[in-house]
């Protein structure tokens, strides 16, 4: 695969991508390959940072021609270890280490050991902590079983050991990568967590700053994966089960994943979220205020803008879900909602267009719900389609999902002249309603509710589908709304300007 | 077939003090007994045959013959001993139990084919002064003998003693039986006898495999395979079985000691006997070492090791740890307490011994060193035995090989150094060994958690 | 026949081998006699055990062509005894199949570490944590777990008074919490509908039929369903039993005591009366209908009647749910 990743030696804006473009479809990946091809100008150069390298099918996108540098990192594949070897470590540098470990109790950033920020700490074993001193040195051991012995409250040693090993080792891999890569003017990250750590590790080596566009918020997101997720371990038995102690592993990989977050808020020149409440998040998590900035993302309205015309007189009784099928989109709300629309418009619809094989134990929960609620017939599965032949069919577009950041299929539909009825996440409340007076004053595009709500939902559609002239002026407000504040024009003269004070 | 440590333990838990004594004296029994029976039916079948065999000294040619045969089997055998115990217990791990009978038949075709390559031709060559038949017998056996220490290898690494003391018992009752009946045949006719004998035990052992062990195919060649082979096992079973019989080499050939006896086959009056009669005082050595290494040491060795994999505490895992090293302690203490006992016992009565078996008092001192050493030899297989159970091959091959050097040279030195040195070359070398092996076996437990976990 | 001819032929080339050791002619000459014979016997003999080898055992035929001869070779006589033996042996009394080892179990270990159990919480807890939005985030989100560890329609409650949280997490927690719950009821659900769908006899599609009604009341009960979809789960429930009654369940008392609540839920008064009253017939014990009864009685405005049936029943004041209803009533 690798002999068809472009190279070069030198790129103007380096993108440090976890778990994104272009290997994974999504909305942050689409907004990686809209900002590149927005800037034909510039050399990207992107790495590509990825769990497992089987976990991967292939490229979803086709690379931009300014693309000029690709590389790709597994950061749990086994990666050539150093020979075993039993050697004490250097005692300095694990003194740091005890103290950055003490650190993690009351983080405070001006605080924050200056040693971490070189990479010469990870990579240079006379003076610091490299790689075959974290796996086989005695100080490493006698560290571990202290951090174990004073701070682990689940039993199981192996487990401790473990999972100390796993969360760290990528950290080596990633300060070794900081140490060859190419160089850059500017170097970009859309997230914390690890590529957020190598873009630190980048700007206190090389000097040249670091951009951080958070689309969605890192450290959330994992403590939700690690909520839903099994593959983190309890020991404890019955009798020591206190089921309101979140497991103490689950709490250490959060914790871990909040550390990796303030390094990078500390060395971010510029940390860019895509609505207010997003950046008010960021601040609590420790971003230094002054620093952050709000770049909402921005779509090619003219794309959608002839849908308008093309649009059938009477609004048809169709709701449409554009989302892959996942649990965070909550279909099984919209089904539900469907099913109390259906008591009162026998002919509605409800669609749902994007890909189920994702989470194929969730498409089919979703499916036995249609099923147990006789909405069958009416819940389509129309799996990836072309919203462009979508739109034109659709009377209200809805977006049920229990966390978002900045949905683009809302400004896309708002583009098309669909007003939306969504839930009460990320910035959804003021794409629909307007955030700040000026906006506030073009109206409401649709209805907003709170999650887990299917009957508030579905009363929401039923007003906009039974009366045409409300329906009208939500497609007013919204067309307003999304040619007003979210052009991609807009978005890419403001990450122009980004670049443009990065690179000189 | 039920792990012998299960049974030992069930034995233990009757909890009288006439309880402890039969669990000993049944180890005692299944860990000494294949050796104690070859040396003894060698001696007796030495014994009636004086009277009919005729000129006398062919009982001796006999005798040494013998001798030369189990030494040589197994030092032969001993690259693949530890090599192939690992590979059976390996097999056995990964739930593979249909692959050991045809390893196990490859293994016994890889050792006939190159035992027979090497021994008919240089028998046939060495041994000009001897009929045909007997050297024809001679090439046999060895190979024969080879097969059967491969067979007892795998029994004993399925722990099935009692099968491997029965067919010993029965193998060389048979020649026994049938040396009475051949001893007419003189030499030849003894070697017969021994032949079959091993051919009974043979195929009583290979039985015993067949029966209890399901397999899907019948020859394979996989423990010779680059990933499942143990190259410094290979060499540490080699060095171990050389070092042992080094010594009783070194004064068979040495020209102050030793003599000819047939072809090239040299024996040494003075100083066999008494290494042959010493090995007889072990038994309760051996007993003590198979008692506490397989129930004590091995219980606590497998509850640290589960507590590590399955996710015990740290305490608990420093617990085990402990209790672990506290059992390989005491263990290799209670075999040197037993051994010493042992000794003061022949010290009392040795020269009685002596008197009965009509050999001259002189030999005494001789005897009471080499008691000693053999009590060595047991603490020696106690210390590598542990090495083995923490799969430290590198340091069992440095100890194996320095021993096996040790004794070669410090024999020849107490050649030199005159009789009353005579068998402290065989001690000095097994002595320092120990030490050498107990010394780091304290180091490497101390740092067993780090490199457990760490120095994967 | 022929097998055992020339086994016997080979054996006796065999023997004739030997013997020619003995014989009186020069060292060398013997030994190339024995040879020839010895090297042929072998040949032959490993031939025909390799073809009267069993086939199951069979990898490759050379390779067990190469161990008898090679063991036979080696071990003159002895060896191709041996290998009739064991091919004897092979062929007709091995059985083949896996053995089941047997291991010994060891006693779990004493656990020492992490033994101290935190704070309890109980549901009233819970409630007034989670309504306090003061309270910091990790409190809030053990006061969630409790709840999610305890069952009924409060938890649910609860929950959902959750997924309307301000604080992101906890919202996330508490609708996870929550889809956990319905999840399972749902799936329950349409396993007995495809089941439903593949019935072939009327009584077992009564009884799928009757776990479907008490799916659907199920998710109704514990408050995962509300307003206009709880209306949708309550006639889907009563269409259900109503089904499994047609199929013979008529006689099912616990069946007419849900189609009684059913229909008190919907407000028919009437037919909850006649369920109610048909399952008392069919022997549901009285004690379990009073509250249905009590309130069939108030709908109808009949308070003495209401009176009656909470007297009847000395112990009710007492129970949860009905007890401060009867307390009211009775004073």
């Amino acid at each position: 695969m690798s002999h068809n990743f472009p190279k070069s030696d030198q790129v103007d804006i380096m993108l440090l991508l976890e778990g994104t473009f272009p290997y994974v479809s999504g909305g942050v990946s689409s907004w990686v390959n809209q900002i590149i091809r927005g800037f034909p100008d510039y050399r990207f150069g992107a790495i590509f940072l990825g769990s497992h390298r089987d976990d991967y099918s292939g490229m979803k996108y086709e690379l931009p021609a300014n693309l000029v540098h690709l590389e790709a990192v597994y950061l749990h594949d086994p990666h050539e270890k150093p020979e075993i070897e039993a050697h004490d470590g250097n005692s300095s540098a694990f003194e740091v280490i005890g103290r950055l470990h003490d650190w993690f109790m009351a983080p405070d950033p001006d605080r924050l050991e200056n040693a971490f920020k070189d990479i010469n700490f990870y990579l240079d074993p006379a003076s610091g902590v490299d790689y075959r001193q974290f796996l086989h040195s005695r100080r490493s051991w006698n560290h571990i079983t202290r951090m174990y012995q004073e701070r682990c409250s689940d039993p199981s040693f192996v487990d401790y050991f473990w999972t100390a090993r796993n969360m760290h080792a990528p950290i080596w891999i990633l300060a070794g990568i900081a140490g060859r890569l190419i160089p850059a003017r500017v170097y970009h990250t859309v997230s914390t967590g690890y590529a957020g750590f190598l873009g630190a590790l980048l700007h206190y080596h090389t000097g040249r700053p670091l951009i951080l566009s958070e689309h969605g918020i890192y450290t959330k997101e994992r403590r939700i994966d690690i909520f839903n997720s099994d593959w983190i371990q309890d020991n404890r038995n019955a009798l020591q089960k206190d089921p309101t102690e979140i497991s103490y592993f689950r709490d250490l990989w959060i914790r871990f994943f909040e550390t990796l977050g303030r390094f990078c808020y500390g060395s971010s020149g510029t940390i860019v979220s895509l609505f207010e409440g997003a950046r008010l998040r960021q601040i609590a998590d420790g971003a230094p205020a002054e620093h952050t900035g709000v770049i909402p993302n921005g779509i090619d309205v003219d794309r959608y803008a002839p849908l308008r015309q093309t649009r059938p007189e009477i609004i048809p009784q169709v709701l449409t879900l554009l989302g892959r099928v996942v649990p965070i989109k909550d279909i099984k709300n919209f089904i539900r909602a469907i099913r109390i629309i259906a008591n009162h418009l026998p002919q509605v619809e409800g669609w749902i267009i994007g890909p189920d094989d994702e989470d194929p134990k969730y498409a089919d929960e979703c499916r036995a719900l249609a099923e147990s609620l006789a909405v069958a017939d009416r819940i389509k599965f129309l799996g990836f389609r072309d919203p462009l032949e979508i739109f034109p069919q659709t009377g209200v577009l809805v977006l049920s999902s229990i966390s978002e950041g900045l949905p683009l299929v809302l400004l896309e539909a708002f583009a098309a002249g669909i007003p939306a009825v969504a839930t009460d996440v990320g910035a959804c409340r003021q794409l629909i309603l307007g955030h700040g007076s000026e906006d506030e004053a073009l109206g409401a595009a649709g209805g907003v509710v709170g999650i887990n709500n299917p009957q508030a939902l579905a009363e929401e559609a039923l007003r906009l589908l039974i009366d045409p002239v409300l329906w009208k002026q939500a497609q007013q407000a919204a067309v307003s709304r999304v040619e007003r504040f979210y052009t991609q024009q807009k978005m890419f003269d403001s990450y122009h300007d980004l670049y443009r004070k990065g690179m000189l | 077939m039920a792990g012998i440590g299960f049974e030992l333990r069930k034995l233990l838990k009757r909890d009288s003090f006439l309880a402890v004594l039969h669990t000993y004296a049944y180890a005692g029994i299944i860990s000494s007994g294949p050796w104690v029976l070859s040396i003894v039916a060698v001696l007796i079948i030495g014994v009636i045959s004086i009277p009919v065999v005729i000129p006398h000294f062919l009982v001796a040619q006999f005798q040494t013959s013998i001798t030369y045969l189990i030494a040589l089997s197994l030092v032969f055998t001993g690259f693949v001993q530890l090599a192939f115990t690992r590979y059976s217990a390996d097999r056995i791990f990964d739930k593979e139990h249909f692959r050991l009978l045809p390893n196990l038949n490859g293994l016994l075709l890889l050792t006939s084919v190159t035992g027979g390559t090497l021994a008919f031709p240089l028998t046939l060559i060495l041994f000009p002064a001897t009929s045909l038949v007997f050297r024809m017998l001679f090439a046999t056996t060895f190979v024969v003998l080879c097969c059967v220490w491969i067979a007892a290898i795998l029994l004993s690494g399925l722990k099935a003693y009692k099968a491997i003391l029965i067919n010993f018992a029965v193998g060389y009752g048979t020649a026994l039986l049938l040396a009475i009946v051949l001893r007419i045949w003189k030499l030849e006719g003894l070697m017969l006898a021994f032949l079959l004998g091993q051919f009974i035990l043979l195929q009583g052992m290979l039985l015993v495999l067949y029966r209890n062990y399901p397999t899907r195919s019948f020859v394979e060649f996989d423990f010779l395979s680059r990933k499942r082979v143990y190259v410094s096992l290979v060499f540490t079973g080699f060095f171990y079985n050389l070092g042992i019989w080094a010594d009783k080499f070194v004064f068979w050939f040495h020209p102050y000691t030793g003599t000819n006896v047939i072809g090239p086959l040299n024996a040494s009056e003075i100083y066999d006997l008494p290494v042959f009669l010493a090995y007889l005082s072990i038994l309760p050595g051996m007993a003590v070492f198979l008692v506490r290494m397989e129930t004590d040491f091995v219980e606590y060795y497998d509850r640290f090791y589960e507590a590590v994999r399955e996710g015990g505490s740290l305490t608990y895992i420093y617990e085990m740890k402990d209790e672990m090293i506290r059992m390989a302690r005491e263990g290799i203490y209670d075999i040197i307490k037993i051994q010493a006992i042992a000794a003061i016992a022949v010290f009392l009565v040795g020269a009685k011994l002596l008197d009965m078996a009509g050999i001259p008092q002189v030999y005494l001192p001789l005897l009471y060193i080499d008691v000693a050493a053999a009590g060595f030899q047991v603490v020696f297989l106690g210390v590598l035995n542990i090495y083995f159970y923490l799969d430290r091959r590198g340091r069992a091959l440095f100890l194996t090989s320095l021993f096996a050097t040790l004794n070669l040279v410090l024999s020849v030195v107490s050649i030199s150094l005159g009789p009353y040195f005579y068998g402290y070359g065989f001690a000095l070398s097994l002595c320092i060994v120990i030490m050498c092996g107990m010394f780091l076996l304290d180091r490497d437990l101390q740092k067993l958690e780090y490199e457990t976990f760490m120095l994967q | 026949m022929t097998w055992l001819k020339l086994i016997g032929y080979s054996l006796l080339g065999e023997f004739s081998a030997v013997l020619a050791l003995l014989g009186p002619q020069s060292a060398s000459l013997r030994l190339s006699l024995f040879l020839s014979a010895h090297i042929l016997a072998c040949v032959v003999l490993a031939m025909l055990m390799t073809a009267a080898f069993p086939k199951s055992y069979v990898v490759k035929r050379r390779t067990i062509f190469g161990f008898f001869f090679g063991i036979g070779f080696f071990i003159p006589i002895l060896g191709i005894i041996g290998l009739l033996m064991g091919l004897f042996y092979f062929r007709f009394f091995l059985k083949e199949g896996n053995r089941t080892e047997f291991s010994t179990v060891s006693l779990p270990p004493f656990m020492t570490e992490g033994s101290e159990t935190g704070p309890g919480m109980g549901e009233g807890g819970a409630w007034s944590r989670l309504k306090a939005s003061d309270v910091p985030r990790q409190l809030r989100l053990k006061a969630l777990l409790a709840v999610s560890a305890s069952s009924g329609q409060n938890a649910s409650r609860l929950l959902q008074l959750a997924t309307g949280d301000s604080d992101d997490e906890i919202r996330l927690l508490a609708f996870n919490l929550y889809d956990r719950r319905e999840k399972v009821i749902s799936n329950s659900i349409s396993q007995t509908l495809q089941a439903l769908r593949e019935a072939d006899n009327p009584l077992k599609r009564r009884d799928l039929c009757r776990v479907l009604a008490f799916s659907y009341w199920e998710v109704v009960y514990n408050d995962l369903a509300r307003d206009e979809l709880a209306v949708f789960f309550v006639r889907q429930s009563l269409e259900y039993a109503r089904q499994a009654v047609e199929l013979g369940g008529g006689s099912d008392p616990a069946l007419l005591v849900l189609m009684g609540r059913l229909y008190l839920k919907q407000g028919d008064v009437e037919r909850a009366g006649e369920a109610i009253r048909t399952a008392l017939e069919h022997g549901v014990h009285r004690d379990r209908v009073i509250p249905y009864l009590a309130e069939l009685a108030y709908r109808r405005r009949d308070f003495e009647e209401l009176k009656q049936y909470f007297q009847s029943d000395p112990l009710l004041r007492h129970k949860p749910g009905i007890g401060p209803v009867v307390q009211f009533w009775m004073g």
